[in-house]
């Protein structure tokens, strides 16, 4: 056991609480309690995970767990009793919960109200689970609670009496969130009753959190708030400032409600604090922001789980106590954290199959976590239920019509089993979404790609799916998924505009791309990752000042967007606007810190403003993060060597990339006759070494000469020569590639052409009868190259760039600037479009 | 780390109000957001003023 930074610990959730709501009410003094935290601790911004669903998020918090491992996945699950949907149950989470792991250790943890809790686990000390402050849909009958909502059972009775019914709330405590609360029309307005209902369920988590905290001893303790989420699905469209087509009447009437919920829950934070002590170590969070400005979405679609659009990917943390440092910004948490930085805390050890890691720089200490392989493997009564636990079925409907009402989930219809296979679907496609949020793209795709078949009508799956293949690189997929859904004749073309330009980037058509960005930007204009594709494609074709504008209209949308301000520190690094792209590239950083390349172009940055020392810091933070960045070693040689006087740092460096870096290989690649030959005469006329023998001389077929190199023949059974082609290019096709050793690292030129063309100029070179087409090998030949190009997506070590024969022909120059900047290289643009000769294509379609 | 279980002893659970707390029947959101001790004292400062409305509606009968 490591030493104990923390005597007790606790976490306080705060769902959808968001910084920029945050903010004004602290400048204000409004909300004192968290100022207070505040100012003796650390504080930064918490990325959410995809899909940002509370109930899934809050156990991704509690356990340092992805969902695919932790178990839930969706706001609802299937009722075995009743062959119906229940509200999701903590009996369904296949793992330990941070409660878990202490209760295995013996420190006394409480858990009040987190999401899913129901029902309440035999941990060592109380628990209350999310049911506890339901509230009940009928007025008449007798307000009860729901069994299994409290652990141990002798305190259900002394707990049952803090909950507070939604009839109890008064005037007085609905006036400070509608001042004029007269004037609503209660008929034809249900809000009051929303606001009271909050209130209600509020304050009967707050009332049973504080009593333990008064009246039992306590390690650690959860206490999960879902009031500010609430409030904001329900009123956000009303707060300041208006949105168009909220009436004003409506405007005037609850436009005090998000703040006041705030405000609310800073009261409430302020007695929390106070009995907790100053000896306590708080961690507060929540799981997911709350967009509140130009983002807020107009209009939901009408689909399952479409409230969580609103949600924005960072939300807050806060921590102080005696151990945390004071006045510290935390960067680069996510809610994969949580558990690890607990467990330190607590001088325990971290499982390495959790995700997350402990954030320790929010501590005075330097500490070195320890590592067991998994907590799930250690013995002993953790405090979780049986696996045959039975569930109160009408406690589970309570709460499932408060999700149907949320909107979260779909109302009930007549034919259950038709409601289960959604909810089924629905699942497995939260599923595909966990899988692709933390880039496991395989099992995303498998998934995504069954939903799409059986369900081709769900718009989102085939988006979804086009989205993971636009990640992976699948062009064929890309292509495919798009066309098919254009063919629908969706209202969601404009995505598909935006899709069909990444496409056509990633299909080295920069200016088509563009063309059709720009027309995705008629419609979908308020999306800041349009703007910053836009300013992508405008940085690949050096159209600097154009990516400035495309970026900062990103920015313009949504001021956080690390992307946007890492693309425009990039276009101002090229227009050596060296202070802007500073600024810029330190708020890429500061929004995101775990981002490598944005260090790495800080150090670049900071180089040119003769910044040496600030540089060398940021080239070793991208280093930490990846340390097989060769560049950034690179830049570090340079800079020890020839700025700083650091000889033993610089050679650090070089022994790091000698012994640990792959040699870097450019290959050019695709079926004979498919334009290799052509695409090497332009790498060596722009200037690039090529590996050749020149055993094969040029003839009528390759007038120019064919480049290869014929050790390349054997590389399934001799890969020793490829130390010769490490900085060189080489021509090897498509089906050798999967031979080669991942020792290196390759820059692949995938060359396309049209398998007419290619096997009509195969079969002239080989003499035989071009007339007749020989379909049996067209078919071969096709499945063989999407098998590598399926492979080539799996490969960490290869990146390749996919070029078509025909472009390259039509518009040399610009294929030939798009080669050079996917080589990162200073090759001879206007010598290698003149290496290409239209007279020889001579295999037409 | 405590090392008492489940059933340890229920502490005080009548901690007075912080000072200069007006208890109402009507109640409001300072006395929630004081969590048990508020609600307790809301409760019970209501049942009074329910008795005694009941009480004055009695003697004016």
């Amino acid at each position: 056991m490591s030493k104990r930074l923390a005597k007790k610990v606790l976490v306080i959730g705060w769902d959808a609480a968001d910084w920029k709501i945050i903010h004004p009410l602290l400048d204000a003094g409004l909300m004192p309690a968290l100022e207070g935290l505040i100012n003796k601790g650390a504080m930064g911004k918490i990325a959410t995970l995809d899909p940002p669903l509370s109930p899934v998020l809050w156990t991704s918090i509690a356990t340092g767990k992805t969902a695919d491992k932790h178990g839930i996945l969706n706001f609802v699950e299937p009722d075995p009793a009743t062959s119906d949907l229940r509200p999701v149950s903590v009996t369904s989470r296949k793992v330990k919960a941070i409660w878990n792991i202490l209760t295995q250790e013996g420190f006394k943890t409480h858990l009040v109200g987190w999401w899913p809790s129901h029902p309440a686990e035999p941990i060592n000390g109380v628990c209350v689970s999310n049911s506890f402050q339901k509230q009940s849909k009928k007025p008449d009958e007798p307000w009860t609670m729901p069994k299994g909502a409290v652990h141990p059972k002798d305190l259900e009775e002394v707990l049952a009496e803090y909950r507070i019914e939604l009839s109890e709330i008064t005037s007085a405590m609905l006036l400070p969130f509608v001042p004029d609360a007269a004037k609503v029309d209660q008929e034809n307005d249900k809000s009051l009753f929303a606001i009271a209902n909050h209130l209600a369920e509020a304050s009967s988590i707050h009332a049973a959190s504080t009593w333990i905290l008064e009246n039992k001893d306590w390690d650690f303790m959860g206490v999960y708030f879902d009031t500010i989420d609430h409030f904001c699905h329900g009123f956000m469209k009303y707060h300041p400032p208006k949105m168009d087509g909220i009436p004003q009447e409506y405007f005037d009437l609850y436009k005090d409600v998000i703040n006041s919920a705030y405000r609310f829950q800073d009261m409430m934070l302020e007695r929390t604090l106070k009995l907790a002590g100053d000896d306590a170590t708080i961690i507060l969070l929540s799981d997911h922001g709350f967009h509140s400005d130009h983002l807020r979405p107009k209009k939901l679609p009408k689909e399952p789980i479409a409230p969580a659009l609103e949600h924005s990917p960072y939300g807050i943390i806060c921590m102080a106590g005696p151990n945390i440092q004071e006045d510290e910004q935390i960067f680069g948490a996510t809610l994969l954290d949580i558990t690890p930085t607990i467990l330190t805390l607590f001088g325990l050890p971290l499982g390495k199959d959790m995700d997350g890691k402990p954030l320790l720089q929010a501590f005075k200490e330097d500490v070195k976590p320890e590592y067991i392989e998994s907590w799930e493997s250690v013995p002993g009564e953790c405090g979780m239920h049986p696996a045959d636990i039975q569930e109160d079925p009408w406690a589970a409907q309570e709460a499932m019509n408060q999700l149907i009402e949320l909107g979260y989930v779909e109302a009930p219809g007549e034919n259950k089993q038709e409601r289960l296979q959604k909810t089924r679907n629905e699942t497995d496609f939260i599923l595909a979404k966990v899988y692709a949020g933390s880039r496991r793209m395989e099992p995303a795709i498998e998934i995504l790609e069954r939903l799409y078949k059986e369900n081709p009508d769900v718009a989102r799956y085939g988006l979804k799916l086009a989205h993971c293949y636009q990640v992976t690189r699948n062009i064929k997929g890309l292509r495919k998924t798009i066309d098919e859904l254009r063919a629908k004749n969706l209202k969601e073309l404009p995505h598909l505009d935006f899709l069909e330009g990444t496409l056509l980037l990633f299909e080295n058509k920069p200016r088509k791309a563009l063309l059709m960005l720009q027309e995705a930007e008629k419609s979908i204009s308020h999306m800041p990752n349009l703007h910053i594709q836009i300013g992508n494609v405008y940085n690949k074709i050096k159209r600097w000042a154009d990516a400035e504008r495309a970026f900062k209209t990103a920015l313009e949308i949504d001021m956080n967007n690390s992307g946007a301000y890492h693309g425009l520190a990039i276009s101002y690094l090229r227009q050596k606007e060296y202070e802007l792209a500073a600024d810029a590239a330190f708020n890429a950083i500061g929004l995101s810190y775990h981002f490598p390349e944005a260090h790495y172009h800080l150090g670049e940055i900071l180089y040119h403003m003769k910044e040496y020392k600030s540089s060398s810091e940021a080239f070793n933070v991208a280093i930490t993060m990846v340390p097989g960045f060769k560049k950034a070693h690179q830049w570090l040689i340079k800079i020890y060597e020839e700025h700083l006087n650091e000889p033993e740092k610089a050679e650090q460096s070089k022994k790091f990339i000698k012994d640990q870096i792959k040699g870097s290989i450019t290959i050019v690649s695709g079926l004979p006759r498919s334009g290799t030959s052509m695409m090497m005469q332009m790498l060596k006329a722009g200037g690039m070494p090529i590996l050749t023998d020149d055993l094969r001389a040029n003839d009528d077929n390759n007038p120019k000469g064919y480049l290869e190199y014929d050790d390349v023949k054997k590389l399934a059974k001799d890969k020793s020569w490829l130390v010769n082609a490490e900085g060189k290019a080489v021509k090897i096709i498509a089906q050798l590639l999967q031979h080669l050793p991942d020792t290196y690292t390759y820059k692949i030129i995938f060359m396309q052409r049209d398998m007419i063309e290619i096997l009509q100029s195969q079969q002239k070179m080989l003499g035989k009868n071009t007339s007749v087409f020989p379909m049996g090998l067209a078919d071969t030949f096709a499945k063989q190259l999407s098998k590598t190009e399926s492979w080539l997506n799996g490969q960490p070590n290869m990146e390749v760039l996919y070029v078509n024969y025909k472009d390259v022909i039509m518009n040399p120059e610009e294929q030939a600037e798009n080669v050079n900047a996917f080589l990162s290289g200073d090759l001879d643009i206007q010598k290698m479009s003149e290496a290409t000769d239209k007279k020889l294509y001579r295999n037409k379609n | 780390m405590s090392s008492d279980s489940n059933q340890d002893n229920i502490k005080n659970s009548d901690e007075e109000l912080p000072k200069n707390y007006e208890v109402t029947a009507q109640g409001s959101l300072g006395l929630l957001a004081l969590g048990a001790v508020g609600i307790k004292a809301w409760r019970k400062k209501r049942k009074e003023e329910e008795e005694k409305q009941l009480k004055t509606k009695k003697e004016n009968e």
